[in-house]
């Protein structure tokens, strides 16, 4: 499987000459850009997507609309930005789709700099994105090689016990807290207590206690 | 005559009694009573014959007695016998006679009332000259009428007028608004006008095929100027071969065809409003046909610049935009014709057509309809499908809403097949366009009013559709009807003959 480290364009349309048109867009200001017939083109595409991307999607595709598919790659946990594009009279389907989390929708015909603007804040928004993601895998990895524990004392720390309750708590000398609160202070990468409440904070959603 | 017929009777009679009695010929004087009763035919009836006859031979009988007294002598006697019978077989014959005369009267009369009463202009003319003169062409080795417009292009008018008028009816001259026959037989040439006289050649061409009967319709324009529409036909009696006599009826339709043309301009109005509906109803997907080339041509316009105002201009990009821009506004103005074809509001203009081409650009601005409500499209069009004479806008019309009904009765109906097919065939005399949906169906009691004008099944219908669909085909010399089967679709099949019969 390729994988691609240049930021993207997606665009999918049932109308090639608007397809095409809008790949020679892109490709004017040097954006990289895969073309697609429907959103079942896209999804048997095999290379996987590691750098920014986003998708422009007309709202009304055959087969899979436009909102299917966003709904569709929503349940697979794909946050792909997407910006729609929609024609006349399609005013309550863009508003489904902002509320379904779509970043900005354009009225065909669209002016070519509002496309590049919407498509430039998508790739901007998907590559903070995948910061934050690469972060929280990151402090996900270091949460993982904590014993548990020290899993058990970080909650507690983070819930705002002293080591003195801690050790109460878990029957065990005030030392011994001292010495597992050290190492996994080490092993998050965190220096100071407020460092490692924030770093839990981000966590805390994806744990299943 | 007959106002002296009874003085000379009666003279006669007293004649004829007076030598009868007072002479003693040997001859039967009294059978010269036999002129007495002829001559009374001229004026007597039925009844008054019979008095006449018997008085006659009550006088025969009264000489007889007063010359001979009670002698009776054998000869006298058969004198008087044979003046007696002499006398009744002739007031008999004149009797029979009398009846026959008035019969043919009566129907005399009857057929006159009837040509100056009737409703119908009759005129009765002299064909003579026109035969002569198409018979001399025949002699002369003239093969055809066609060769006569070439040979003497003026023959028509040289016809008209060697036409005479012998008789004409009341209502023909209330017709050409003429206060006499002899007027009439003047001025009918000049009433023939000029383009009109294409049906004056047809007529010389039915008499050189020597058919005896020539219908047509004609415009005339009176003396008053005013432009009336005759149905003529021309009768030629077959025992009249030198067509000295010519029976022309006449109808005046003008007010007929009149109604018929309001009919019709009222009835492509109303498939006008009925078009414009439907292209109410598909406003969306008319905007996005056009909103998606415009869109095309915005951002290829953008790319170009783009490719253009780069340090290094790549000119073979700026080329391939450009040719983008121009093929996609071309698309555009495509839709823009079919559009502009659909709601212009035209009077019917028939011209020969292929039904296969009105189907695909009907069903090309159908698209967006077809894959938004993933409906699956069949074309099955027979090739070298025979043209069809016909308004290519209105026989749109008919697909446009055939399609549409048959893409709105399947999206209606989840959880079904979608298949569309739309399939030509020629047969016989006539093209047919089936158009069949795997719809719900029709129910049957909604069948039989299907066709009715105002019968609608849409919460927001107009029902006029298939009504003005029917009425489209009808002008067309064709037809159309609906097959369904509940819970297996409908097939909608139109049918035209190749070409119309010219009305």
């Amino acid at each position: 499987m390729a994988v691609l480290t240049t930021p993207s364009v997606y665009v999918v349309d049932d109308d090639v000459h608007l397809r095409e048109a809008l790949g020679n867009l892109f490709e004017s200001v040097g954006i990289h850009v895969e073309l697609f017939g429907s959103a079942a083109e896209l999804l048997a595409r095999p290379t996987k997507v590691c750098a920014e991307s986003c998708l422009v999607l007309d709202i009304r595709l055959p087969g899979v609309s436009g909102l299917d598919f966003q709904n569709q790659l929503a349940r697979l946990g794909n946050n792909i930005p997407i910006i729609f594009m929609t024609g006349h009279g399609d005013v309550p389907m863009s508003v489904r789709a902002m509320k379904a989390g779509a970043i900005d929708f354009l009225m065909k015909p669209f002016r070519d700099q509002d496309m590049l603007d919407a498509v430039s804040n998508a790739l901007a928004l998907d590559r903070n994105r995948r910061a934050s993601e690469d972060e929280l895998s990151a402090l996900m990895g270091r949460y993982g090689s904590l014993t548990s524990r020290e899993r058990e004392i970080i909650a507690l720390v983070t819930s705002g016990l002293m080591n003195k309750q801690i050790a109460g708590q878990l029957g065990v000398s005030e030392i011994t807290v001292k010495i597992h609160r050290g190492h996994l202070m080490e092993k998050m990468g965190v220096r100071t207590l407020a460092e490692l409440v924030k770093a839990y904070e981000a966590l805390r959603p994806g744990l299943n206690t | 005559m007959s106002r002296f017929s009874p003085v000379a009777a009666t003279l006669i009679a007293v004649a004829v009694f007076l030598l009868d009695t007072l002479t003693t010929f040997d001859i039967a004087i009294a059978v010269l009573y036999v002129v007495v009763v002829l001559l009374s035919l001229n004026f007597a009836n039925q009844t008054q014959l019979v008095a006449i006859g018997a008085g006659c031979m009550g006088l025969t009988l009264l000489s007889f007695l007063l010359s001979h007294g009670l002698e009776l002598p054998v000869e006298s006697i058969g004198r008087c016998f044979i003046s007696l019978a002499a006398t009744g077989i002739t007031t008999f014959l004149a009797f029979r006679l009398k009846a026959a005369i008035g019969i043919l009267e009566d129907s005399e009369q009857r057929y006159r009332s009837i040509f100056l009463a009737t409703g119908v202009g009759i005129l009765q003319m002299d064909f003579t000259g026109l035969k002569t003169a198409i018979d001399k062409f025949k002699t002369d080795g003239v093969q055809s009428v066609e060769d006569i417009e070439n040979l003497d292009p003026g023959f028509v008018r040289k016809a008209l007028s060697s036409i005479k008028l012998i008789n004409a009816n009341n209502t023909a001259l209330n017709m050409f608004n003429m206060p006499d026959i002899n007027r009439l037989g003047t001025l009918l040439p000049a009433l023939v006008s000029s383009e009109v006289e294409r049906k004056v050649w047809n007529f010389v061409a039915s008499i050189w095929a020597g058919n005896h009967s020539f219908e047509a319709e004609t415009v005339i324009r009176t003396s008053q100027g005013r432009q009336l529409i005759f149905l003529y036909n021309v009768a030629v009696p077959p025992d009249r071969p030198t067509l000295d006599m010519v029976l022309i009826s006449i109808m005046d339709v003008t007010a007929r065809r009149e109604a018929e043309n309001e009919l019709d301009v009222a009835r492509s109005q109303l498939a006008h409003v009925a078009r414009i509906a439907t292209l109410g109803e598909l406003t969306v997907s008319i905007a996005h046909e056009l909103n998606q080339p415009l869109a095309a041509v915005v951002t290829n316009g953008g790319a170009g610049l783009r490719w253009l105002r780069r340090d290094v201009p790549d000119l073979k990009k700026v080329e391939s935009s450009i040719e983008g821009m121009v093929a996609d506004a071309t698309r555009a103005s495509e839709v823009i014709k079919h559009l502009r074809g659909l709601s212009v509001k035209s009077s019917p203009n028939a011209v020969n057509v292929n039904l296969n081409e009105i189907a695909e650009e009907t069903v090309a601005l159908l698209q967006r309809e077809i894959d938004v409500n993933q409906v699956t499209l069949r074309f099955d069009l027979a090739d070298h499908l025979p043209e069809i004479h016909g308004d290519r806008v209105q026989l749109q019309q008919v697909i446009l809403n055939l399609i549409l009904n048959a893409i709105q009765a399947m999206a209606n109906a989840p959880g079904r097949r979608r298949e569309l097919l739309v399939k030509s065939s020629s047969e016989e005399a006539a093209v047919v366009l089936r158009i069949q949906d795997t719809g719900p169906g029709i129910p049957p009691e909604v069948r039989d009013r299907l066709f009715d004008p105002f019968f609608t099944t849409k919460p927001d219908g107009m029902g006029m559709g298939l009504s003005i669909c029917r009425s489209i085909l009808t002008a067309h010399g064709g037809s159309i009807n609906a097959t369904s089967e509940p819970g297996a679709g409908t097939t909608f099949e139109v049918t035209i003959p190749f070409i119309k019969e010219v009305g």
